[in-house]
């Protein structure tokens, strides 16, 4: 039963992975110029979509996604909506932590915004694919006994992990050391995107290693 | 189904339906339902707990569910809303008869719900008409089985049967009936008498029946108890004489013994030789003695028969002695007072806290003593006679050929840059600095063989002492004399104007007074000036101006020496850009022009800017613009060489001046000069127009042997220039010594090359002084990291075992270990080498007792109670960071954003890691399910909610505090493309007035918002009654202290030409307004020192009538101890408080005699005196800030709010749901309050670096400049460490704050706890817990402690290993300092605020010494 589902949690995983290498080499083909500082932006956008695509993709063949009540194409839509627009809201609020974080307010606020979106992207995007738009449920998720599953322990992980990652890239930023990826938001992005990496490499390993440790709640 | 009978509004086919609904409860319903059926509008949206059923093309489709639905249009059709929730439905009078005929009117209430919506659609036309006929049926049907006395009496089991009879009916019709409840019984009048008179007769009965029980129990009551009485008296008289004959018998048996015992002494001394005779004497005097007091006592004396018997004599007073000897005593039974109990351990703290500040101290000035750069200063001077090696046969050097001119003018303008000097006639639009002195620029052009403008580069640091003191030495002043600026002390090295003076010529000098300390009675005549007033920008030039043109008319002078003042003084106060300096800057033209004109032929005309300034108007630094000055030669006699003939220097470093000057004028170079001749100014050798004169290579070769004396002398002092380079200068100097000499020798012209050479040796003696001057000592610099690391460590150590070690006394032996290691040390070092410094000794007492601290620690400490994954939590690895960040330049340049980022991460993860324990959110309700007993209380979900709505407020305070204080920040000048806070400017130099006002009133309203929040905090806990000293300085001085920094503001910021007539007040006022701040301020905390309760009693008789004083209320009797009191009075004193703030309408009902004493603001006890000093020092520190910086104070004192309130909901988040005890603070708070104090010094305008300090806060109140240097300096410390100060002292309120909040825990739960009192007794659980009250408050200093010695130990490390590092003397070095100086200030005003409180707890016990006993009997 474990093996199972930390085997598919672990194909699931190379899969987005793959998704992000993907993301970054196929628009060299595409776009002219392309390269991950020169257009950042460009990057940026592409690996956020495929995330989101293979995310959405994966979550919804496995079925992770908790039973649904009524399955009837109202609640669906609605739910779908309503994920819509927590998302958007998940943008808005990344946005404002960044800026109080001492991005600056008015000249790069597309940056900032585009590096908000990404975050969202590998954060609340798989809250919602996971548990569905309950912000409750994803309160629940980040307590100590909160993860239900094997899902919710990898979501746990990825998204701390991503956030960090994205804490430690603006470190760089104050050092005069005049390099591309210091500019303003490559390394916060850049960041972001190698502890989500992290965090899909790190969660099956952990939850293998603690196995034993680990008892989920029924739902 | 309500809707079913509402929406026949819109169809008229069902309308009977409503025809058929009673009239009685239709009308109601209609009201509250009165609304249509809703539309199709394809997108609905379907409320809570409602359903609505919908047809399609007529046919039931589907039940839509609460949310978002979408329907076809037209198809589709909601015929039906059933609403969900439960429905009650009122069951109309009805009579009723009973088996005993009597006719009964009964109504009753109906609740019921709707399961099923579809069969309530579709099962019945009108669902509550049936249910409701269907009870009234049954009711009826009921009722005619009982009989009227079993009505009253099985009301509920009716009930459940006509629930039981609806529900098998109505489950069709998908209604459940969930109760239906009887309202009321109506019985005839006749029957109902009837009834009364029977229940009367039964109570009367009852009565009777009880009364007469209880005469007959009263009786054998009394009885039983005369009974038992009797049976007690008589067993206590037995034992009573049981006792009595015990002891009588104890004492015969006593008595014999000791008697016994008397007589083996007795008979063992008189077998002794003379022990006759002895014993005789003894009962002879004794005898005597009784004689005469029984002569005095009575008038009747009982001789005995025969006097001369001595035996009978002694036998007789023997035995009246033995018989009163052995009579029992009488003795009072020690009652030893059991007052054992634990006490505050005020002096352990003190003095652990003293020895580990001392520590660290120890450490800090070991390293910075091995770090920061020595100079020997050489107290040789040079003369006419001086013979430099290699001599050449015995020729005079300094004196060798005539001077080129008699007379020199050196006129000293302060902070002249080099920008101010220059003309650019194609400026059209010039600044106020540009452009504005052309006579410079006239002369260099027009005639260039008589003038030259240089750029002349001073060494740092550029502060004027320092400056003056390099051009007239020629040394290199180094970076330690910085902090001498305010004590001018004589030059004691060799220098220009003492050479002048040996030289006989006749120096006057004018203008700034420091030269006049600098070269005590070096002057021939000297017109000083004050100079320390910064904003006084006239007074010197004025006094120059007056006296510079006669002087230079008459002939009683040979060298002048002008120091205007202005232009500095304009900077500072308002900037190079400003009209003022445009002013200035012509005035000074106008200067010149008048002293070129009256120049004589023999005189030479030097123009000197001593350094530069930055933007700002400020210098002390080692950026180019404060580096770079002016300096202007002239001369009216042909003094240079045509620019074209020779390479020009574009720089002139400012020790050039020196030998210069002095070889101009014909006078020795001073000893240590380090600087190099000006060539231009010497002729070449070929063109020998002045034939006298020394040419450039002898110039150069005076200079470079001179160059080189010095060197060997130092080098023979000092032994800190390396030997490598030492010996390749020597190598460098003999070859050209001998390539100059042979060349003399042979007569043949110097090459060209020799000339460069000797510039080049010059040059690079020059810089290697000037590396190896910053000698670093490796032993000492690592003997300091090693104590600071080893503080560190016991820091650590102590915040985690503080009780351990307060239990187990550590700290004597280690001290005393430490000073015998530090003597020892001494003592080695004294036989070894002589002597003794101070510095080895204390480093090896230092290092000595930390390390047995730790060793008694490590033995006394429980084992398991230390590891170092305690070290592994987020607020310290954020430490760490911090930490980590001080290693890195970048950092430290943008420090101020580093902390504010920091402390925004750690204020972050405050929730974020609440929520991971699962305290920020209620327990889910899946807890409920689960059998209750795993959370042993069950907290209600609404205060955990609040109090996490609470938590979250407080951060976004804190998180907007933190966003804006970021525009308070000054800029380095590492920082490229950033603008320094509107706000640091201050008001007076402010020119647009609208902003002026702006500003100013802003200003105000922080000040005023600063102290209305303390009063008002201060009055909220009860602090502010009645009156007393404390009470005094918070009601009276606080805002008066705060009108007079309005005023104060008001009047400096007052333009002064607007003013004129007003000058004098105006000067008046603005000495008088802060001074009187500053005393009332003061006066304020000497007050709070003295008195620091902040408690009124209050003993309150009855309200009406004045009688004597009720008792009181705590049972206090005699038999219970004082612990026992106190636990017991406490919280009914606070409960007083609570009751008598709160409510103060219900005062008066509840005064029936209770309460006995009121304490107003006990709870608050120790926290209230803190807060007002608190607040009383940043007055006082805002009164040194530019007025601006108000706001940045205002913002201060709501971010340390909103962590304290963090501080306090978290812990009060944890402990509702995980009962844990103690006071200890945990690390995230500390770690947070102490990046705080970094993020407001930025915060404050301040930065650490030299030039960034706000010397203005000097003259604040003494804008005449100051006699001493202590005052200014200290000042100007408090100034620059403001927010350390204030975190350390507000310290001890993270312990507090939690227990102050209390309150507002149990305000809401209040209802339940009632009148007990514990739950509230807020910071008087302090007193009562004095050992953990007392570890607490240690482990909270320490950790303090530890996090501001972390970071000083980081900035040591970056010192020492980044020593080499290209930016070591402008970031890394005054940040040392800095972090230093912080922690020395904030240390010792965290002890002050340790002190304050435990200053406080003695206060207090002194109050419950004086209020138990009186009130306690």
């Amino acid at each position: 039963m474990w093996d199972v589902e930390i085997r598919g949690m672990t194909s699931a995983h190379a899969i987005i992975a793959a998704s992000i290498f993907m993301a970054t080499v196929i628009p060299v083909v595409l776009v002219d110029n392309f390269s991950v500082y020169g257009t950042h932006l460009v990057w940026l956008y592409s690996v956020a979509c495929s995330v989101a695509v293979v995310n959405i993709a994966v979550f919804w063949l496995l079925g992770i996604s908790p039973p649904t009540k009524k399955n009837t194409l109202n609640y669906k839509l609605s739910r779908l909506i309503r994920s819509c627009v927590y998302f958007v809201l998940s943008c808005l609020f990344f946005h404002a932590v960044v800026v109080l974080y001492g991005a600056p307010l008015i000249e790069s606020a597309l940056e900032t915004f585009s590096l908000a979106v990404l975050l969202s992207t590998l954060t609340t995007l798989r809250c919602l694919c996971i548990l569905g738009p309950n912000v409750q449920a994803w309160i629940r998720v980040f307590s100590r006994d909160g993860a239900m599953s094997v899902w919710d322990t990898s979501l746990q992980i990825t998204s701390s992990c991503s956030i960090v990652g994205a804490w430690f890239g603006a470190f760089p930023i104050p050092l005069d050391w005049d390099r591309p990826w210091q500019v303003w938001p490559i390394s916060c992005s850049l960041g972001a995107t190698g502890g989500f990496l992290t965090g899909l490499l790190a969660a099956p390993l952990w939850i293998r290693w603690h196995r034993k440790q680990l008892t989920y709640k029924l739902k | 189904m309500l809707r079913t009978v509402v929406w026949r509004a819109g169809s008229g086919l069902l309308k009977h339906s409503q025809q058929t609904v009673p009239v009685s409860w239709r009308t109601r319903i209609q009201q509250r339902w009165a609304s249509s059926l809703p539309m199709n509008t394809v997108v609905l949206f379907v409320p809570q707990q409602e359903a609505w059923v919908v047809e399609r093309m007529g046919r039931f489709h589907r039940i839509l569910e609460p949310g978002l639905n979408f329907l076809i249009p037209v198809l589709d059709r909601i015929r039906y809303v059933q609403s969900l929730k439960e429905i009650v439905i009122d069951v109309p009078e009805q009579s009723a008869v009973s088996l005993d005929n009597v006719t009964l009117q009964i109504d009753g209430v109906l609740y019921l719900r709707i399961l099923d919506p579809f069969k309530a659609s579709y099962g019945v036309e009108d669902p509550e008409y049936a249910v409701t006929q269907l009870a009234q049926t049954t009711m009826r049907s009921e009722l005619g089985k009982l009989t009227l006395d079993k009505v009253f009496r099985e009301r509920e089991s009716l009930n459940a049967n006509i629930v039981h009879s609806i529900n098998q009916a109505s489950d069709e019709w998908g209604i459940r009936c969930l109760r239906y409840e009887i309202k009321d019984i109506h019985v005839p009048p006749r029957v109902k008498e009837s009834m009364q008179m029977q229940v009367e007769a039964e109570r009367r009965k009852r009565a009777m029946v009880l009364e007469s029980e209880g005469t007959r129990e009263a009786a054998i009551n009394v009885a039983e108890g005369r009974k038992q009485a009797q049976i007690l008296a008589s067993e206590g008289e037995k034992a009573e004489q049981i006792n009595k004959a015990a002891g009588e018998a104890n004492a015969v048996l006593a008595k014999a013994e000791a008697k016994a015992k008397a007589i083996g002494l007795l008979s063992e001394a008189l077998t002794l030789e003379n022990g006759n005779a002895a014993a005789s004497l003894s009962v002879a005097e004794q005898y005597v003695s009784a004689f005469s007091n029984l002569a005095k006592e009575s008038n009747t004396v009982i001789l005995p028969s025969n006097t001369g018997d001595i035996s009978s004599m002694v036998t007789q007073v023997l035995l009246a002695v033995y018989a009163a000897g052995a009579s029992p005593v009488p003795t009072d039974p020690l009652r030893e007072d059991e007052r054992s109990f634990t006490r505050m351990k005020r002096l352990p703290i003190l003095l652990l806290l003293l020895w580990l500040c001392s520590v660290f101290y120890v450490g800090i000035f070991l390293f910075v003593g091995g770090f920061l750069l020595v100079r020997l200063e050489v107290n040789r001077t040079s003369s006419c006679a001086d013979v430099l090696p290699p001599g050449t046969s015995g020729n005079r050097d300094f004196c060798l050929k005539e001077p080129r001119f008699r007379r020199a003018v050196i006129l000293i303008v302060d902070a002249l840059k080099a920008d101010f000097a220059r003309y650019d006639p194609r400026n059209t639009l010039p600044r106020p600095f540009e452009n504005k002195l052309p006579v410079l620029d006239e002369m260099a052009s027009s005639r260039p063989s008589h003038a030259r403008l240089y750029t002349f580069r001073a060494d740092p640091p550029t502060t004027t002492m320092q400056r003056i003191k390099g051009f007239t030495t020629g040394s290199l002043p180094t970076f330690i004399d910085v902090g001498n600026n305010f004590a001018s002390s004589a030059i004691l090295e060799d220098n220009l104007v003492r050479q002048l003076g040996q030289a006989g010529k006749r120096v006057v000098f004018m203008g700034d007074d420091t030269w006049v300390s600098l070269f005590p009675g070096g002057f021939h005549r000297s017109l000083p000036f004050p100079s320390f007033n910064v904003k006084d920008l006239h007074t010197v030039d004025n006094g120059i101006l007056q006296n510079i043109f006669p002087i230079l008319e008459g002939n009683d002078w040979d060298v002048l020496i002008a120091h205007f003042l202005g232009v500095d003084h304009c900077g500072h106060r308002f900037g190079p850009d400003h009209p003022a300096m445009a002013e200035k800057l012509t005035q000074m033209d106008g200067v010149f022009r008048s002293v070129i004109e009256r120049l004589q032929n023999d005189t030479l005309l030097v123009v000197l800017g001593d350094h530069g300034m930055t933007d700002t108007g400020d210098h002390g630094g080692e950026s180019q613009k404060e580096t770079d000055a002016a300096l202007f030669l002239y001369s009216s006699s042909g003094l240079l060489l045509a620019p074209s003939s020779q390479v020009e220097p574009e720089v002139v470093p400012q020790t050039d001046l020196v030998p210069t000057l002095a070889l101009l004028l014909g006078v020795p170079i001073p000893y240590s000069s380090m600087g190099q001749v000006l060539l231009p100014l010497f002729p070449l050798n070929t063109t020998l127009g002045v034939p006298l004169a020394l040419s450039q290579e002898e110039a150069l070769w005076i200079n470079v042997k001179q160059v080189n004396r010095f060197l060997e002398t130092y080098s023979n002092m000092a032994t800190d220039i390396p030997a490598d380079s030492l010996w390749h200068l020597r190598a460098h100097f003999s070859q050209l010594s001998s390539q100059y000499l042979s060349s003399v020798h042979t007569g043949t012209p110097l090459p060209p090359a020799l000339v460069v050479s000797m510039q080049e040796y010059l040059s690079s003696v020059r810089e290697t002084c000037r590396a190896s001057w910053a000698r670093f000592n490796p032993v000492k610099m690592a003997c300091g990291l090693l104590v600071l690391c080893g503080a560190c460590a016991v820091c650590y150590v102590l915040s985690e075992l503080s009780s351990v070690v307060l239990r187990a006394s550590v700290l004597k032996p280690a001290v005393l270990g430490g000073l015998a290691a530090g003597l020892a040390v001494a003592a080695v070092r004294l036989f070894a080498l002589g002597s003794a410094e101070a510095s080895w000794g204390l480093g090896a007492a230092a290092l000595g007792s930390e390390l047995l601290f730790l060793w008694r620690t490590w033995r006394a400490c429980p084992r398991g109670r230390l590891s170092p994954r305690g070290l592994l939590t987020a607020p310290l690895l954020l430490l760490l960071l911090r930490c980590a960040s001080l290693l890195s330049d970048s950092y430290i340049i943008s420090e101020g954003r580093v902390v504010t980022f920091l402390l925004f991460t750690l204020g972050v993860y405050v929730p974020v890691c609440l929520n991971w324990d699962g305290f920020l959110v209620p327990a889910p309700p899946a807890d409920a399910q689960k059998p209750p007993g795993l959370h042993s209380p069950t907290v209600p979900p609404s205060t955990v909610r609040r109090e996490s709505t609470f938590l979250l407020v407080c951060l976004s305070v804190l998180v907007s505090c933190l966003y804006l204080s970021l525009s308070f920040h000054n800029c380095r000048e590492e920082q490229g493309s950033c603008q320094p806070s509107a706000f640091l400017m201050p008001l007076s130099r402010l020119q647009d007035s609208r902003v002026r006002n702006v500003h100013y009133v802003l200003s105000l309203v922080a000040l005023s918002a600063w102290a209305f929040l303390l009063h008002h905090w201060l009055r909220h806990y009860g602090n502010l009654n009645g009156s007393g000293v404390a009470r005094f300085s918070a009601r009276c001085l606080l805002p008066l202290a705060s009108v007079c920094m309005g005023l104060h503001w008001a009047v400096s910021a007052a333009p002064e030409d607007s003013f004129r007539n007003l000058a004098e007040l105006i000067g008046l006022a603005r000495v008088v307004m802060p001074r009187v701040s500053f005393g009332l301020l003061g006066l304020g905390l000497l007050l709070l020192w003295l008195d620091p309760l902040m408690v009124y009693l209050k003993s309150r008789g009855p309200p009406s009538s004045g009688g004597p004083m009720p008792p009181p209320r705590y049972r206090a009797s005699t038999g219970i101890s004082p612990q026992a009191e106190l636990h017991h009075l406490v919280p009914q004193l606070y409960q007083r408080i609570r009751q008598s703030l709160e409510d103060s309408s219900a005062l008066g009902a509840e005064s029936d005699g209770r309460p006995a004493v009121e304490a107003y603001g006990l709870g608050t006890v120790y926290s209230a005196p803190l807060v007002l000093i608190c607040g009383l020092l940043g007055l006082m520190l805002l009164l040194l800030h530019p007025e601006g910086m108000a706001l940045a104070f205002l913002m201060l004192l709501l971010q340390a709010t909103a962590l304290l309130h963090l501080h306090a909901s978290t812990c009060t988040l944890s402990s509702l749901q995980s009962h844990s005890s103690g006071f200890s603070v945990p690390w995230t708070p500390v770690v947070l309050w102490s990046l705080a104090a970094s993020q407001f010094f930025h915060a404050t305008g301040h930065l650490p670096t030299f030039p960034s300090i706000q010397w203005g806060a000097a003259f604040v109140g003494f804008p005449q400049g100051h006699a001493g240097t202590v005052l200014p300096a200290s000042l100007v410390t408090l100034n620059t460490f403001t927010s350390h100060i204030l975190f350390a002292v507000a310290c001890p309120l993270l312990l507090f704050w939690p227990l102050v909040c209390e309150v507002r825990r149990t305000r809401s739960g209040r209802s339940v706890a009632g009148e007990d009192g514990d739950d509230v007794a807020m910071e008087m659980k302090l007193r009562e817990n004095p050992q953990q009250f007392s570890s607490a408050l240690l482990q909270l200093a320490v950790r303090y402690l530890l996090v501001s010695g972390a970071q000083v130990l980081a900035s040591v490390c970056a010192a020492a290993f980044l020593r080499r590092h290209l930016m070591v003397w402008k970031v890394f070095a005054p940040k040392l300092m800095f972090e230093a100086s912080a922690f020395v200030v904030s240390s010792v005003f965290l002890l002050f605020g340790v002190a304050l409180v435990l200053r406080v707890d003695v206060a207090v016990a002194c109050l419950f010494h004086r209020l138990l006993p009186e009130n306690s009997r």
